[in-house]
């Protein structure tokens, strides 16, 4: 099963050039990271640490900077004040397509596939992106099949196989959700960064995907940001609340839980 | 459902047999007028299909794409009238100087997406269309440069009979079809099909958006100034107007005509608009009304233009267009993505 | 030396006041509607091949100017409810129906007025020279000057300090919310595209005495416009004046002193300014 395989070195853990392998040092650390738009803070004075492998959750309500906290990782807009380490590399200022190569993978809140093209389509773009033969421009790409089995293999794992020709934007909103997950593996990120990946699913496709959440890679980082609070702390091993893009509290499941201002954010938001 | 498809593949084949008996094996029993539409409809369908690399498969309008095509045309007129040159130092000439103008022009433009790609390469055009049109001593000005002559290539090739001709195009519109086939269907080529649908995603999985581009406009470039050689040598003049704003929205046209996305499209959509022109101009003079009404019926009514239509209407695909216009519409509310 | 200098000067600045004519236009409708219009150039021209019509008809200059930006602001307020209207803020389709009238419209006018260029007739107190700092100069020009002046100042009152202005802006910020407060939006970007246009109509009435009206301005012009824009900056009306008066004044001392690459020679501020600050240099990011 894919999803559980040992995320071999893959080449580019050696580039890196600090020597540094999964396991050695917290996977992300976010120092006082501050982004500002005219005059507002949506991000303010975060501070972060994740170590590998682990399964945080990040909750607060809507407008407490969780998705621009993952835009700021993914590298959409430099932060305007503080840094961010991913194994220890200052990343703040690399652009968005290195970050990628280093092995941090996102899904998008707003489905955000290629909606003209086939499943296949969609996955094999996500298989060739860490790989020089996107640049080939004289062989077909059906040619190539350490795309084509890699593709296959993760169309088998997410049970899509069937679907592979349809374009997306036929499928069900609970399919295009899987594809936003699978896209996102497909890469063998070593940190992934889940955006709301339960949003807009029924009850039935969500507990789908709550099994799919289970059944990843324990050698991945994950990082979720989710509203369905079932999904929320059924995932979590440690939970970070942000309130008006400031860190309010972090915690386990349990004192998350019973965390009373926690609770009076969440029902006064309401 | 499985009718379909049958129906669209045999039609596809049926479509291309009768396409090559058309093109290959009648044409010594035409009208030379009818040699010479063809040879036209041939040269400005590899220019269609140059563009439609640009705007079809990476999203890219290109509203100066007719400067590369009159830049190789004046390489090779100026070349073949003042020094005498054969045909391969003008075709080699002819596609250097695009690609290395392309090559400067890309650094601007690469950048650039969407309606800024528009406003710069529409510029950059009209920048190239003004050299010609006032470096009056190199390039004749509004004059232009006639007296092209086809050289004859030697082993009974003598370019200088039209139907001779005719085949010298037609193998270069098929070579250049084949490999235009290969790179979309290259990973590059897929490549470019996710930056038209969605950039942001393929910067976040990994791509390199902009070199892409670049490359893109460079490759588009090169095949535009290959059809730019041939036009000099067909026309046996060339012109600022051959590459002026009007000819840079012709080619457009084509690419809308015929279904930005699809190669095929596009290169028939040259061919019904240089066909309409003739024809209509024999008739009347109004031509730009004509086509500028045709075009925006089609816009009106089939933007996804004629190949995607009668796709559509095969198998219920209706995918391109909506999408672009969902794009465009979903391109207000991403605030977050730059 | 300094005569020459300060004679380009002048040129390149009344050069640029019929840019900022055309641009300010260009860039209203595209900053603010986010509509690229192909046919942009072609108000330019059709206002004046009107304005020479009514010129010829009344002989009276002024009138002219206004009949052209008229009949033009007219039109443009057509085009825009009758066939833009049908893809509210999909810049492509939008673009592409320009450029289908674009094509039309040069060739009505081609059928209307013929191929033969022409010059409008100056008013008599206008024509002439004066002396400007010990040099000789054409009153007109300065004339043309003093009236982009005039327009920019009241575009920018309307703009900046009036109901309306602000109207204007809300509507086409946010569609949705100006509906729901009540302002009529379709009447509003009708007004806009409308007025755009009645800018380069009126424009190309007052350019008509220079620079005359011929098949091809209108995309002679819309090459420069853009040119204007992207530099200048979208949607920003100190960025089209500006950006008008960098490229007037660009292009007329190339004219004068590489007139075989003068085209080109806007090529180079283009360039670094797209490189340096692709928005423009007053451009909104």
């Amino acid at each position: 099963m894919i999803l559980r395989e040992r995320k071999d070195a893959k080449g580019f853990m050696g580039s890196m050039g600090n020597g540094e392998q999964s396991g050695a040092g917290p996977c992300l650390v976010l120092e006082e990271l501050t982004v500002e738009f005219g005059g507002l803070r949506a991000v303010d004075s975060v501070n972060l640490t994740i170590e590998t492998g682990e399964r945080r959750v990040l909750m607060g309500p809507n407008g407490a900077g969780k998705t621009t906290l993952f835009n700021l990782v993914s590298g959409i807009y430099p932060p305007t004040r503080g840094k961010i380490l991913f194994y220890g590399r200052d990343i703040t200022q690399l652009p968005i397509h290195r970050r990628a190569a280093l092995g941090i993978a996102r899904t998008y809140q707003v489905t955000n596939l290629f909606r003209c093209l086939t499943v296949a389509e969609n996955i094999l773009m996500s298989c060739q992106a860490l790989d020089s033969s996107k640049f080939v421009m004289y062989r077909p790409l059906s040619s190539y099949s350490h795309h084509a089995k890699r593709c296959d293999q993760i169309l088998e794992e997410f049970n899509l196989a069937e679907k592979r020709n349809e374009l997306i934007k036929n499928l069900s909103h609970g399919d295009q959700r899987h594809i936003e997950v699978a896209m996102a593996l497909a890469e063998k990120p070593r940190l992934l960064l889940l955006d709301e990946p339960a949003a807009g699913l029924s009850d039935a496709e969500t507990k789908e995907l709550s099994a799919l959440l289970r059944r990843l890679d324990p050698s991945i980082t994950i990082l979720l940001i989710e509203h369905d609070l079932d999904v929320a702390f059924e995932f979590a091993e440690k939970i970070t609340v942000l309130y008006h893009g400031k860190f309010l509290t972090e915690g386990t499941k349990e004192e998350i839980k019973n965390n009373e201002v926690v609770h009076e954010i969440y029902l006064g938001a309401e | 459902m499985l009718m379909k498809e049958l129906f669209n593949s045999k039609t596809k084949i049926a479509g291309i047999v009768l396409g090559l008996i058309f093109l290959m094996a009648m044409p010594p029993l035409y009208s030379s007028y009818w040699i010479s539409l063809l040879t036209q409809m041939l040269i400005f369908a590899v220019l269609a299909m140059s563009l439609d690399v640009l705007m079809g498969y990476s999203g890219l309008s290109s509203f100066g794409h007719a400067g590369f095509f009159g830049a190789a045309g004046y390489v090779t007129a100026i070349l073949t009238t003042r020094y005498e040159m054969g045909f391969l130092a003008c075709f080699f000439s002819g596609i250097a100087l695009p690609i290395l103008i392309s090559m400067v022009f890309g650094l601007l433009v690469a950048h650039a997406t969407g309606v800024s790609f528009l406003i710069i390469t529409l510029a950059l055009g009209m920048c190239l269309w003004g050299i010609a049109f006032r470096w009056v001593t190199m390039t004749g000005g509004d004059n232009g440069i006639s007296g092209v002559m086809r050289p004859d290539l030697g082993w009974g090739i003598n370019l200088t009979d039209p139907l001779t001709f005719y085949y010298f195009v037609l193998s270069f519109f098929l070579i250049a079809l084949v490999m235009l086939l290969i790179l979309v269907r290259s990973p590059f080529g897929h490549s470019l099909k996710g930056i038209r649908d969605s950039e942001s995603r393929m910067r976040v999985l990994g791509y390199h958006t902009w070199l892409h581009k670049y490359l893109a406009y460079v490759v588009a470039a090169g095949f535009a100034g290959a059809a730019g050689v041939f036009w000099a040598f067909f026309n046996g003049f060339i012109s600022p107007y051959d590459m002026d704003l009007n000819a840079s929205i012709e080619i457009i046209l084509m690419v809308i005509l015929g279904g930005p996305g699809t190669l095929i499209g596009p290169a028939i959509g040259a061919g019904i608009i240089v066909f309409l022109k003739n024809f209509i101009s024999a008739y009347t003079e109004r031509w730009l009304l004509i086509i500028g009404s045709i075009y925006i019926l089609t816009i009106l009514y089939a933007p996804q233009g004629l190949v995607n239509l009668i796709q559509d209407w095969f198998s219920g695909r209706r995918c391109k267009a909506e999408t672009a216009a969902k794009a465009a519409q979903a391109e207000e509310c991403k605030t977050w993505d730059k | 030396m300094f005569d020459f200098l300060l004679v380009q000067t002048l040129n390149g600045l009344s050069f640029a006041a019929l840019l900022f004519l055309l641009s300010s236009g260009l860039s209203l409708i595209y900053g603010v509607m986010k509509i690229v219009n192909i046919a942009h150039g072609s108000f330019f021209m059709l206002g004046a091949y009107v304005g020479m019509t009514v010129l010829n008809k009344t002989g009276n200059f002024f009138l002219a100017a206004l009949a052209g930006g008229l009949s033009v602001g007219i039109l443009g307020a057509i085009m825009e409810r009758g066939f833009l209207r049908r893809f509210p803020l999909q810049a492509m389709p939008q673009m592409m129906i320009t450029l289908g009238f674009a094509l039309i419209f040069r060739d009505l006018s081609l059928l209307i007025w013929g191929g033969d260029p022409y010059l409008l007739d100056a008013p008599q107190f206008l024509k002439g020279s004066t002396t400007v700092l010990g040099v000789v100069f054409p009153i007109y020009r300065l004339f043309i000057f003093g009236v982009a002046v005039v327009v920019a100042i009241a575009l920018w009152l309307f703009n900046d300090k009036t109901l309306v202005g602000a109207k204007l802006r809300a509507a086409v910020d946010d569609h949705e919310m100006a509906r729901g407060v009540g302002l009529n939006v379709p009447l509003i970007s009708g007004f806009m595209f409308g007025l755009g246009a009645f800018l380069a109509g009126f424009g190309g009435v007052m350019g008509g005495p220079i620079f005359g009206v011929y098949p091809g301005l209108d995309f002679e012009l819309l090459s420069l416009g853009f040119v204007v824009v992207l530099v200048g900056g979208r949607g920003s009306l100190l960025g089209s004046a500006v950006g008008s008066i960098l490229v007037g004044l660009v292009d007329n001392f190339g004219k004068a002193l590489i007139p075989e690459l003068s085209y080109f020679t806007l090529f180079a501020p283009m360039a670094l300014v797209v490189a340096l600050k692709p928005s423009g240099l007053f451009g909104k990011e």
